[in-house]
């Protein structure tokens, strides 16, 4: 074993030299939300430019064909004037060129030639009114730009029209024959109109300059589209600067895209030893890692245990290869994230980090080349033999988090990170994963550092290390404890956690009425797109009664029909058959009477403020949002007037639960409130729930894939298969 | 996709939800001549129909390309129940429009019982019609015969010449796939936010004007598809980073074959036939 000592980060200098502007214009921190100047990077798109480009476009497609295919939503197509200029306001022109093209291609398939134009236009503006957003243009320099755009928009459609000479003239002809027709019916409803002569004789004249006619039309348009997008996406820009998306493994210094960089250096990630590391996120004055010493030996299985916002992240980061703020790392070669027989990353959200849109491509996504790798053996050597050509888009969770294992074993990795990658699974997920990994590390090829915050997971490791506030607390010499004592982290699932009430501290004296009715699902089944070749049955002859104060428990794999019930069960869905009655109403017909907290709590928050939001969902006064704060254990003094996106996932969870509290409902149902929560998260959720039932005599109707930590608000548990219900029991008598 | 309404009364929207539940780019997945074609074979011809269609709009033309669709949808083997259904209020609309075109009259004459009808404007207006229905019609047999993944792959492909001029063809395929499969995640969160949204008590705020509380709905709703967005390609992001950036973003290299070879001679001479039929 030769050994590669070199101070920290700079054997990076090696392949690529290190842009020390570059690096310190590349993060971004609460203090200086405005994203990093594009204009320093060169070359390719960031990863973060391409992720960027490609989502916000399929967005643009979206609005655009919403707009298209529904005319009295026609301003929603517009709307593509947002994302297109959240790309240019957040990134280079290359990035919107790419993201145009991407909506274009994608437009044309779906909506034919007309939807591109909209796209084409909406990107002019969208770029033009993001640049002068990010560069602060007054108004003045936003006429120019204007002025050049709009003529140039309406030259290069009266060119089009110029070649396209045929249609021209049919479109033309069809103007005018149908103001003929108009004319005429007037004419007998009212003969001997002077308005109608006029009006005639400027038809005649627009359509004979059919050109002046066109350019002028275009170029007015085009200013009304700045107008909107002025008005629409200087305030969205606004508020989106409160959130952060980094990439916090891509080093600008060193090229990704191509495939080339270190390519003559053959990576040799592990044995690692760190000596004394530290680092500090660019634009924080705070250390997410202090002082760490340790070292990784190979074909080990290294645990990692911490609570949220110890620094296991951070140090996963220099392991993978980012370099320290001070500090020395000494590994045989680069780290080489990504390449072959370097470092591959598993994360935490299973959906993000699945790139492929089917499973084999996903398996070898980004790789210099496909040949020579064995996608089927990977994918039976992960459990998911035969589904190689299925859509991503279907799979659990689990499935997910073994195809990312497949993905990264597809590099033959000499060290595999993973990074919460248990944390959104149920136990089955769990234990097959956590399995997967230790048997990868018992081949002695691949070393495994997994970060959990489950004493089970860290059990099963060679060697357990302990982190707090950035350091490592304790070595491997004390397993157990280590595991034990990181159980009982703080409540919350991310970095920036608040302390949070206990909700049964405060909340006693704002005890809230509510109605008590019995929810009646009489006879539901619902067939998704019936009569199309796509029909999906996904509920059949559900019968379930729900009485005042009931805490259930619903529980299915995907592709039960939970989501549907629960859908179908506030109303939002008519079901094909059947009926959903609270009380003596139908619910589709009382929507917003029994409340459905969606499992991407994001989208339920519509305003900029907490205060705001809660007015908006339907606190009659400020008292009553600040008292639907407390029941979900929040303190309303800390967190009334904070904006939304500064929120972590946790508390925005909890906000909307407020929000659907302050409108009083009878029912609450709840797609998966644990998913994504840390160990403490769904801790402090279920007491609220609990405490919900006990105050106010809600029933509380929770949907999950997983029976776990749900015992003490729901007793009762129907178990879903297939769109049947499988089973309907007491939780005692399950055991 | 399917599109959720907007309409806060329920009884109504429901209907509407029915009658609009239009599927783009959704694959009707049986096996045919057609399915199994190469993408980029079916996105060429796509593109030639559309500007045949575009550029010699004459009745020969026309119904020569209406003729190739559907063939083509005959072989695809597609069930009626794939047709899109549209709403009332659009055939009213076509028949509306069509009454109003054809008072116009002009030529052809034709003679009936001794008096003289116009049809130029009937003529005129179902050609207008007929390319735009076509435009969608072959968006849609695309869509029909073609898998998601295999979009990406193709148009990788198929640009593959335009690297001479520079242009950057990987990071532009790569796009092409990451919003694939972003797609059907955007799609399911849209309805979760408007469904959101309509589980909220209407917004009554006397304060502001009504064009300036929607104008305040509308950007509260696109901050929010925003954020959601925004925060998906920050980790998509390192996503890509941890897989060591951009490499090839499909596991079959199938390019085109001989039924390819064959079928881009049918499109390239019905094509040619439709251009030069006489308007």
């Amino acid at each position: 074993m030769t050994w590669y000592p070199e101070v920290s980060g700079r054997w990076q200098s090696v392949a690529v030299t290190v842009d020390s502007q570059n690096r310190s214009a590349h993060g971004r921190s609460a203090e200086n939300p405005v994203p990093a100047t594009p204009e320093r990077y060169q070359g390719p798109l960031r990863p973060l430019e391409l992720a960027t480009a490609s989502v916000l476009a399929a967005l643009a497609v979206v609005l655009t064909v919403a707009g298209w295919f529904l005319p009295h939503l026609g301003v929603i197509a517009a709307m593509a004037v947002v994302p297109l200029g959240v790309v240019a306001h957040r990134h280079r022109l290359r990035a919107l060129l790419v993201a145009t093209f991407t909506a274009s291609l994608l437009c044309f398939l779906v909506a034919g030639t007309g939807a591109v134009t909209n796209i084409v236009e909406c990107a002019a503006v969208g770029g033009l009114v993001g640049v002068a957003k990010r560069r602060s243009w007054n108004p003045l320099s936003l006429v120019a730009g204007t002025a050049v755009i709009g003529p140039a928009l309406g030259a290069a459609s009266v060119g089009i029209l110029a070649v396209f000479g045929s249609l021209r003239k049919l479109t033309i002809l069809q103007f005018r024959n149908t103001w003929v027709g108009v004319r005429r019916v007037v004419e007998l409803a009212a003969p001997s109109g002077g308005v109608i002569g006029s009006l005639n004789n400027f038809v005649d004249s627009a359509l004979r300059l059919w050109w002046v006619t066109v350019f002028a039309v275009v170029v007015v348009g085009t200013i009304w589209l700045v107008l909107v997008a002025w008005m629409i996406l200087g305030p969205v820009l606004d508020r989106l600067e409160w959130i952060k998306a980094d990439d916090r493994l891509d080093d600008p210094g060193v090229q990704v895209l191509g495939g080339c960089a270190g390519a003559e250096v053959v990576p040799g990630p592990v044995p690692v030893r760190l000596d004394r590391v530290s680092y500090v996120y660019p634009g924080s004055a705070k250390r997410a890692l202090g002082e760490v010493s340790m070292s990784v030996g190979e074909g080990l299985m290294v645990a990692l245990v911490g609570d949220n916002g110890s620094g296991k992240s951070t140090l996963l980061r220099i392991l993978a290869g980012r370099p320290p703020a001070s500090g020395l790392v000494t590994r045989p070669g680069p780290a080489g994230l990504g390449r072959k027989g370097g470092t591959a990353l598993i994360m935490q959200h299973p959906e993000t980090q699945i790139l492929g849109v089917r499973v084999e491509d996903d398996v070898v996504w980004g790789l210099p080349s496909a040949h020579g790798v064995d996608v089927d053996g990977l994918l039976a050597s992960v459990g998911l033999a035969g589904m190689g050509s299925r859509e991503t888009t279907g799979l659990s969770g689990g499935e997910l988090q073994r195809l990312a294992v497949a993905a990264a074993m597809a590099r033959n990795p000499r060290l595999l990170l993973s990074d919460e990658s248990t944390a959104m699974l149920d136990g089955q997920g769990r234990e097959q994963l956590t399995t997967l990994l230790r048997s990868l590390s018992a081949k002695g090829a691949t070393t495994v550092v997994h970060v959990t915050h489950r004493a089970a997971e860290a059990r099963v490791a060679d060697e357990v290390y302990k982190m707090q506030a950035g350091r490592l607390t304790a070595g491997f010499a004390d397993v157990n404890a280590a595991a034990q004592s990181s159980q009982g982290g703080r409540p919350d699932g991310d970095t920036n956690t608040v302390p949070s009430v206990s909700c049964r501290s405060v909340s006693a004296p704002l005890a809230l009425t509510l109605r008590t009715e019995t929810l009646k699902v009489v006879d539901v089944s619902h067939t998704y797109s019936m009569g199309t070749p796509w029909a999906n049955a996904a509920l059949s002859h559900v019968s379930l009664s729900f009485e005042p104060g009931d805490g259930v428990l619903i529980v299915g794999d995907n592709g039960s029909g939970k989501s549907t019930l629960a859908w179908i069960m506030a109303g939002l869905l008519r079901p094909s058959q059947g009926t959903v009655t609270l009380g003596d109403r139908n619910v589709v017909d009382a929507v917003g009477s029994v409340a459905l907290a969606f499992q991407h709590a994001r989208l339920q928050l519509q305003r900029a403020t907490v205060g705001s939001d809660l007015r908006s969902a339907g606190a009659a006064d400020d008292a009553a949002a600040r008292a639907a704060l407390i029941q979900v254990g929040l303190d309303p003094k800390e967190l009334f007037d904070r904006k939304i996106d500064g929120l972590s996932g946790g508390q925005q969870r909890r906000v909307a639960l407020a929000g659907l509290l302050a409108n009083h409902p009878s029912v609450l149902v709840l797609d998966e409130p644990l998913a994504g929560l840390d160990a403490a998260g769904r801790e402090g959720i279920i007491e609220v729930l609990a405490g919900l039932r006990q105050q106010s005599g809600v029933t509380v109707v929770i949907i999950s894939h997983d029976l776990e930590g749900t015992e003490k608000v729901a007793e009762r548990v129907v178990r879903l298969g297939a769109g049947r219900v499988i089973s309907d029991t007491s939780r005692g008598a399950l055991q | 996709m399917s599109q959720p309404s907007r309409q806060r009364n329920s009884k109504s929207s429901n209907k509407e939800r029915k009658a609009t539940q239009v599927n783009f780019l959704r694959e009707v997945k049986i096996d045919s001549p057609v399915h199994r074609l190469w993408a980029g074979t079916k996105l060429l011809g796509v593109g030639a129909l559309s500007f045949t269609a575009v550029y010699y709009p004459s009745w020969g033309s026309l119904a020569l390309l209406t003729l190739l669709l559907v063939v083509t949808t005959f072989l695809a083997r597609i069930p009626a129940g794939a047709w899109p259904r549209p709403p009332r209020w659009f055939w009213l609309a076509i028949i509306v429009a069509g009454a109003l075109a054809s008072i116009a009259g002009g030529s052809p004459f034709v003679h009936l019982a001794g008096a003289s009808v116009g049809l130029g404007g009937l003529d005129a207006y179902t050609r207008f019609v007929a390319v735009g229905v076509l435009l969608l019609l072959g968006a849609a047999v695309f869509g029909w015969t073609t898998a998601l993944g295999d979009i990406a792959p193709s148009v990788s492909t198929l640009m593959r010449p335009l690297r001479v001029l520079r242009l950057p063809v990987d990071e532009m395929a790569a796009s092409v796939s990451l919003a694939v499969r972003s797609l059907p995640l955007l799609v399911g969160e849209m309805r979760s936010l408007l469904a959101a949204r309509k589980l909220r008590p209407p917004a009554d705020s006397p304060k502001l004007s009504s064009l300036e509380r929607r104008l305040a709905e509308l950007v509260d709703l696109l901050v929010a598809a925003l954020a959601v967005s925004v925060r998906r390609s920050g980790e998509m992001a390192e996503a890509i980073t941890a897989r060591g950036g951009v490499g090839v973003i499909s596991s079959r290299t199938r390019g085109p074959g001989r039924a390819d070879a064959l079928a881009l001679v049918v499109i390239a001479v019905i094509c040619y036939a439709a251009s030069s039929l006489p308007t």
